[in-house]
C-alpha cells in the first residue's frame, strides 16, 4: 500500500503535469459535493442491485449479508470508499489526494476482494501478484480516465469507461454468473450517469456549434460534465478489478495472461493509444478510441466466445 | 409385500456377505468404484444436461436380522464433477451451483430402509447433506443380485433449491433427476 501511495505521488508530479493536470479550472465546492453525490448514487445502484439479487434470497443473518457472503460481495464497501473520493481532476492538490486515496482504498479492495481461506489454500501463490494488479489496475485506469476528461473528453471518457466492464463481464459471464449479473448493475449505472453527461452537453448551448479544439471543448463541456465523469471513474475501475479477479480466482479454465491484461488495463489501453491524439479534435479522438475498444474486446470475445464455445444454463 | 421384504433383505444380505451368524451383527459391503456411477440430469425450457462425478464412495452395513438396522453412506467428491460440456462444467463447480471450493463433500447418510412390494426394491431414507445444508431425501432402489454381486441402482428427483442452490430459478428446473448404480462385491 506504501508503495501504491508513493507511485501515486509520484506520478501525478511527475506525469500529471505533462497531461495537463491544470487545464480546467472548475469551482471547487459545487464540484466536489456534485461529484460525491454522483458517485454515491451510481454506488446506490450497485447496493440494490446486490441487495435485490443476494440478500433477499439467501438464508443469512443481516451480519453475514452487510459483510459479504463471498469476497466478491465484501468489495462493495471499499467500493463505496472510491465512490466517496472527490472527483475534482482538475486542480491539482485534490488531484494528488484523489491518486493516493486510490491507492490506499485499492490496496483494500485487493484485500478483500481476494478470496481467503481452508478452501483457497492451493492459490495463496496468487494472492501476491494479483494483489498487486488490482491495485495497478485501479491507478492505472483511474490516472488514465482522469487525464481523459481532463483533456476534453468528457462525455466519451464514460463510453471507455463502458468498455472497458466489458471483457470483465464477458469473463465473468463464462465463469460465475452471480458477479456477472451484479456488474451489469455498475454497468447500468455509469450508462446511467454517461446519459445524465449527455443530456448535460446538450443544454450547452455552444455544443451545437462546430468542431473545435481541446481547450475550447473545456469551456463547452463545463466543470458539470467532467465531474460526471470523474465521480464514476474511482468505482468503474474498482469494479473491473473485482470482476476480473474474481474471474481469474473462480475459473478452471487456463486463461492466457493477455486476456486478463486486457479485461484489467482497457480503459489505460485506450487512453495511451489516445495520448497522441490530443491535438486533434474528438471527430478523430473518438472514432480512433472507440476502434480501438470494439478491437481489444472483439479480441476477448474471439478468445473466449469463438474459440471456445460456452455453455451455459 | 412380505415376499419382496424377504427379497430385498436377501439381496443386502448378500452384499454384507452373508456372515449371519458373524459378530460384529453389522458388516460392511465394498464398492465397486468403477462400475458405480452417480449421474445427474438438470433441464431447462430448451434443453437438458447431463453429468455426473468421477469420484465417491458408499459403504452399506447390513444387519441380517433387520432389513431397518441398515446403513448407507455415500460421500461424493464434488472436486471430480463433470458434465456433457466442460464450459458449463466449470460453471456448475462456482457458488451458482456446487462450490466445489467450500464445499468439496457431498454426503448421505441413511436413516431408515424399507422393503415395496415390488420385487428387488425397497426405499431408503437418508439425509442428503448439500452445499452445508441437510435435508432428508427418500430414495426409490431396486437391488438385483447376480454372481454375488450387487447392482444397487436408484433414480430420483430432487429439488436443488431446498439446499440454496437457487440459481437461475426460472430458466433453470429447480427438480434434477439423479441417477445413481452402484454396485457391491462380496
Amino acid at each position: 500500500m506504501l508503495v501504491a501511495c508513493v507511485a501515486a505521488l509520484l506520478s501525478q508530479r511527475l506525469i500529471g503535469r505533462r497531461v495537463g493536470i491544470n487545464e480546467t479550472a472548475m469551482p471547487l465546492l459545487t464540484s466536489g459535493i456534485g461529484g460525491i453525490i454522483v458517485g454515491l448514487g451510481w454506488w446506490m445502484g450497485m447496493l440494490i442491485a446486490l441487495a435485490g439479487r443476494q440478500w433477499i434470497t439467501a438464508e443469512i443473518g443481516w451480519a453475514q449479508r452487510l459483510q459479504g457472503v463471498e469476497a466478491w460481495q465484501t468489495a462493495l464497501w471499499p467500493l463505496l470508499l472510491l465512490a466517496a473520493v472527490p472527483s475534482i481532476v482538475g486542480d491539482q492538490s485534490i488531484a494528488a489526494v484523489r491518486m493516493v486515496a486510490a491507492a490506499v482504498f485499492a490496496s483494500l479492495l485487493a484485500y478483500v476482494v481476494l478470496p481467503h481461506g481452508e478452501a483457497w489454500q492451493d492459490s495463496m501463490n496468487l494472492h501476491r501478484p494479483w494483489s498487486a494488479l488490482i491495485v495497478a489496475s485501479v491507478m492505472c485506469n483511474t490516472f488514465s480516465l482522469d487525464g481523459l476528461i481532463r483533456s476534453g473528453a468528457k462525455v466519451w471518457s464514460l463510453l471507455v469507461m463502458i468498455a472497458g466492464i466489458g471483457p470483465a463481464f464477458l469473463l465473468a459471464s463464462l465463469n460465475y454468473a452471480a458477479p456477472a449479473e451484479w456488474i451489469l448493475a455498475g454497468l447500468a449505472a455509469t450508462a446511467g450517469v454517461l446519459l445524465a453527461a449527455s443530456w448535460a452537453a446538450f443544454r450547452e448551448p455552444a455544443q451545437a456549434k462546430g468542431p473545435v479544439q481541446n481547450n475550447e471543448s473545456d469551456q463547452i463541456n463545463g466543470p458539470v460534465i467532467a465531474v460526471l465523469s470523474a465521480a464514476v471513474t474511482l468505482p468503474v475501475a474498482g469494479l473491473i478489478a473485482t470482476t476480473v479477479t474474481t474471474s481469474r480466482f473462480y475459473t478452471w479454465e487456463e486463461y492466457p495472461m493477455w486476456l486478463y491484461a486486457v479485461a484489467l488495463f482497457l480503459p489505460t489501453i485506450v487512453v495511451i493509444i489516445d495520448f497522441p491524439l490530443r491535438q486533434f479534435n474528438n471527430k478523430i479522438r473518438i472514432p480512433v478510441a472507440a476502434l480501438c475498444s470494439v478491437a481489444l474486446i472483439a479480441a476477448c470475445v474471439g478468445k473466449l466466445l469463438l474459440q471456445e464455445p460456452p455453455e451455459t444454463w | 409385500m412380505r415376499a419382496a421384504i424377504t427379497t430385498l433383505t436377501l439381496a443386502l444380505l448378500m452384499v454384507s456377505q452373508f456372515t449371519l451368524s458373524g459378530t460384529p451383527p453389522l458388516s460392511a459391503a465394498e464398492l465397486d468404484a468403477k462400475a458405480s456411477k452417480i449421474n445427474f440430469v438438470g433441464r431447462k425450457p430448451d434443453g437438458s444436461h447431463e453429468g455426473g462425478f468421477k469420484e465417491f464412495s458408499a459403504e452399506a452395513k447390513l444387519s441380517p436380522e433387520s432389513l431397518a438396522d441398515g446403513t448407507l453412506v455415500i460421500e461424493i467428491d464434488t472436486t471430480s464433477l463433470w458434465s456433457d460440456n466442460p464450459k458449463l462444467t466449470n460453471h456448475l463447480k462456482n457458488p451458482d451451483f456446487f462450490d466445489v471450493r467450500k464445499y468439496p463433500k457431498i454426503k448421505f447418510e441413511s436413516t431408515k430402509m424399507t422393503a415395496t412390494d415390488t420385487p428387488n426394491a425397497g426405499v431408503v431414507t437418508g439425509n442428503l447433506t448439500m452445499l452445508g445444508k441437510t435435508n432428508e431425501v427418500q430414495v426409490p432402489i431396486v437391488c438385483k443380485v447376480e454372481n454375488g454381486i450387487c447392482n444397487l441402482k436408484a433414480e430420483f428427483k430432487i429439488d436443488r433449491t431446498k439446499w440454496g442452490m437457487t440459481y437461475g430459478e426460472g430458466k433453470v428446473d429447480a427438480i434434477v433427476d439423479i441417477n445413481a448404480t452402484l454396485v457391491f462385491k462380496p
